[in-house]
């Protein structure tokens, strides 16, 4: 796969300019309100029973997530749009470097309940699946949304998206429920829907993230207009044979 | 960054514009039609739309489900307009940010509104979408009155609150435009706000007298589950409104007044909105004051009084085999009652019909949950009770679709069931003894053996018997139920039966069966089946049914019940 190969060489160069466009305020301002909420309502000497400590943690996962919705917008999308780091790249290295800050956010969410109450069994792993699904959903909506929303702030439409998703959620009739109590026995059932909404929303951010700017164009297009295929193959060849100063151009109009 | 361009509200009249019309006019025109505009904006935006749509469902869900007590009623529209107030907060963010997203800030320079005027007419775009608000609401409760056994009449203030949480979610919304200018912050406010209002509400569950405070909130519940008469009810609805439409009023003055001091707009100005800031400030603190103020000793007088001696505040009907007490106001709901209660009786021996006649049927609600003190509540029904026999509770809500229907005629048609077999040490005996009086306080909640034995199934085949929706009731409670008993209700009242839960599988059991069979061998052993003493084993042998297998209760709901 030379093309990913490509892109992967592009990481080290593309990673502190990346860190320095993310727009850290927001999500971290939800992780922060999440276990904020999440203190306030599991106290130690507040008794609750095992499915209202699962709903008050369900809670906290929207909240987190909802502050993921603003990870993607990237005003200067328009202008990046020919560099040689696809779409897809830039917007994965903006989650990857989220992933720190999410694990120790979720690690403190978990943390906080087993310190509250130590003698409930809490399904972690079933529950690890359903913030990863909820998160992947953030950020595929987001992803979508940058097509709608100008300057490419998909944050716009993806939190109202993601609060309405999450109320119809816990609105679903219970042959169809996301939020099923833990010792019920649509628990499992559940849990498979989770994973396949994970699957889904991976697959729809990977595609809504396919680059723009290397789109094929329809065939009728590229007849009308056989100038223009012969300069991008001109160009992709010029980028086969490597062109020193890619990662320095990308750097600059990222940053 | 751009720099807002700013400027008076009087620039020069643009060409076409009549020199006499005063600037200030032609200002407020200006902002006006901003206003129109941006308030068809605002009801056509996404958010909007799908609020909307789930605000109609919500209402028309809840609406559904049982006969309305429209006292009641108007506070169960406060919850299903809370999308819309959410909707109004992101979707008036959004449009008062729109400009900084779309680059187009310093094209406003050329217009002649100033930024406070924009602001202003921000504020009044939500004002439709307020009106929306209060058509659902009225509509809802107009549908809901026209239901047959409506009661009851809505609280204007109750019925506003739904529309003041619009008004202040713009509000807000069109604040927290104007101090960030960051998109990310409407919605971290917003479930700030959703989720500390689920902890407030939560919180309430103890009623209004052991945490009022929890009024500073923005949306309440009802205390009980059955409404109790308006009289009794003692929620400041009246003052909420006033601190809800306070608060959304500092909102949008404090909105403006940071345009203002963005944009440095006069002095005068700027002086007329601090105004009103400190006015709004002022009367929502007095709100928020009136509001927690405890119980009043007069109301909780109230309450005890009818909580202890519910048949002196209700009034009480004759309808053919059975009395009906209910709190004055409610009569139309006798006629939901009359074919469930006719349906038992008309299932028992006439001997023992009109022996057990007239049945009494009367209103109870959890009074518990509107008690300051339980323990005094406990000692003044105990007192109260000591005349008056033992009734047939039905609560004040009565279902109309589903669940709601099935569970409370179920418990009607067992309660007036058990009133007809009668307690367990007032029956005959089978050798015909004279029945002897009933001893101890009646107060005991599910007296020994009341809700067990073969009597017991008698009594759950009769209810069962009564209508398809009792039997579904009954099912629902065997089938659902995690506890070793079987109540039809959530707030039990002293003479609500409880009944084991083998008694309600046998019960079950006995409707797969042939009715006519099973009345036959009924009617023919009556007075041994009302003993006491008979099992269901001996049951069974009458039936021809095998009883159901005795089961251990899970550890932490102790004993078996019967």
């Amino acid at each position: 796969m030379p093309w990913l190969r490509r892109q992967l060489r592009l990481v080290p160069a593309l990673l502190v300019p990346t860190a320095r466009a993310v727009g850290w305020a927001a999500p971290l301002a939800g992780f922060a309100l999440s276990l904020g909420l999440l203190a306030l309502a599991v106290r130690p000497g507040l008794e609750l029973p095992a499915e209202r400590l699962v709903l008050w943690l369900r809670i906290a996962m929207t909240v987190g997530a909802l502050g993921c919705a603003f990870l993607l917008d990237d005003p200067s999308e328009p202008t990046t749009e020919g560099v040689a780091g696809s779409l897809l790249l830039r917007r994965s290295l903006r989650v990857v470097l989220l992933l720190p800050a999410t694990a120790a956010w979720w690690i403190a969410v978990v943390w906080r309940v087993r310190a509250v109450q130590p003698g409930l069994p809490l399904p972690v792993a079933a529950l690890t699946l359903e913030a990863a699904a909820l998160l992947a959903v953030t950020l595929a909506l987001a992803a979508a949304g940058s097509r709608l929303a100008p300057e490419r702030r998909g944050g716009v439409v993806a939190a109202p998206a993601l609060l309405a998703l999450a109320s119809a959620g816990f609105l679903l009739p219970a042959q169809a429920t996301l939020y099923a109590p833990p010792d019920s026995a649509a628990w499992d059932g559940t849990h498979r829907r989770w994973a396949l909404l994970l699957g889904l929303a991976l697959a729809a951010l990977a595609a809504a993230s396919r680059d723009p700017a290397h789109r094929r164009l329809p065939s009728w297009l590229r007849g009308l207009a056989p100038g223009l295929t012969r300069g991008r193959a001109a160009r992709a060849e010029a980028r086969r044979s490597g062109s020193p100063d890619a990662a320095g151009r990308v750097e600059r109009s990222v940053g | 960054m751009t720099t807002t361009g700013e400027h008076d509200d009087d620039p020069p009249p643009a060409a076409g514009v009549p020199r006499d019309v005063p600037a200030e006019v032609r200002s407020r025109r200006s902002m006006l039609a901003l206003a129109a505009v941006e308030s068809g904006r605002l009801l056509r935006h996404p958010a909007v739309l799908a609020a909307t749509a789930l605000s109609v469902w919500l209402l028309w869900r809840w609406g559904r489900g049982t006969v309305p007590v429209l006292h009641y009623a108007d506070i169960a529209t406060q919850f299903p307009l809370a999308p819309l107030a959410a909707a109004a907060l992101l979707a008036t963010n959004l449009a008062v940010l729109r400009p900084h997203r779309d680059g187009a800030v310093d094209l406003y320079g050329a217009t002649r509104l100033s930024l406070a005027r924009r602001t202003l007419a921000h504020l009044l775009s939500v004002l439709p979408l307020a009106a929306l608000g209060g058509v659902l609401v009225v509509v809802d409760l107009t549908w809901l009155a026209g239901v047959p056994g409506s009661v009851g009449a809505p609280h204007i203030a109750e019925a506003a609150t739904g529309p003041a949480l619009i008004v202040l979610g713009g509000c807000l919304g069109v604040l927290l435009g104007r101090v960030w200018r960051s998109v990310a912050v409407a919605p971290l406010v917003l479930v700030g706000l959703a989720v500390g209002s689920l902890t407030l509400a939560d919180l309430y569950v103890g009623g209004h007298d052991q945490r009022s405070w929890v009024w500073l909130g923005t949306l309440l519940r009802p205390v009980t589950i059955d409404p109790p008469p308006v009289a009794l009810l003692g929620r400041p609805a009246t003052w909420h409104l006033v601190y809800l439409l306070g608060a959304a009023i500092l909102l949008g003055a404090l909105a403006v007044w940071r345009s203002q001091a963005q944009a440095r707009a006069r002095r005068r100005a700027r002086a007329v909105t601090g105004a009103v800031v400190v006015a709004a400030l002022a009367v929502a603190t007095a709100a928020a004051a009136a509001q927690t103020r405890p119980t009043s000793p007069a109301l909780a007088a109230q309450r005890l009084a009818a909580a202890s001696n519910p048949t002196a505040h209700q009034v009480c009907q004759q309808r053919g085999p059975a009395v009906y007490c209910v709190f004055p106001g409610f009569e139309p709901q006798i006629a939901l009652w009359e074919p469930t209660v006719r349906a038992v009786l008309a299932g028992v021996p006439p001997a023992a019909a009109t022996r057990a006649a007239p049945v009494t049927v009367a209103q109870r609600i959890g009074w518990g949950r509107l008690a300051q003190d339980e323990d005094r509540l406990a000692d003044a029904q105990s007192r109260g009770r000591g005349d008056n026999g033992p009734v047939a509770p039905v609560g004040t809500i009565w279902g109309r679709d589903g669940q709601a229907l099935a569970t409370s005629q179920a418990r009607l048609a067992s309660n007036v069931a058990a009133r007809v077999i009668g307690p367990p040490d007032q029956v005959l005996e089978p050798d015909g003894e004279q029945p002897k009086s009933s001893s101890g306080p009646a107060v005991e909640m599910a007296a020994p053996g009341e809700g067990c034995g073969a009597r017991a199934v008698v009594a759950l085949w009769l209810a069962a018997r009564a209508s398809s929706h009792a039997a579904v009731g009954l099912r629902q409670q065997v089938t659902d139920g995690r506890l070793p008993f079987i109540t039809f209700t959530n707030d039990v009242d002293a003479d609500d039966v409880v009944w084991g839960m083998r008694e309600g599988q046998f019960a079950l059991a006995l409707l797969e069966r042939p009715s006519d069979q099973v009345a036959q061998t009924v009617w023919r052993n009556w007075d041994l089946l009302m003993a006491p003493a008979t099992t269901l084993e001996r049951l069974g042998e009458l039936v021809g049914v095998q009883p159901p297998p005795h089961r251990a209760p899970a550890p932490e709901f102790g004993e078996n019940l019967c």
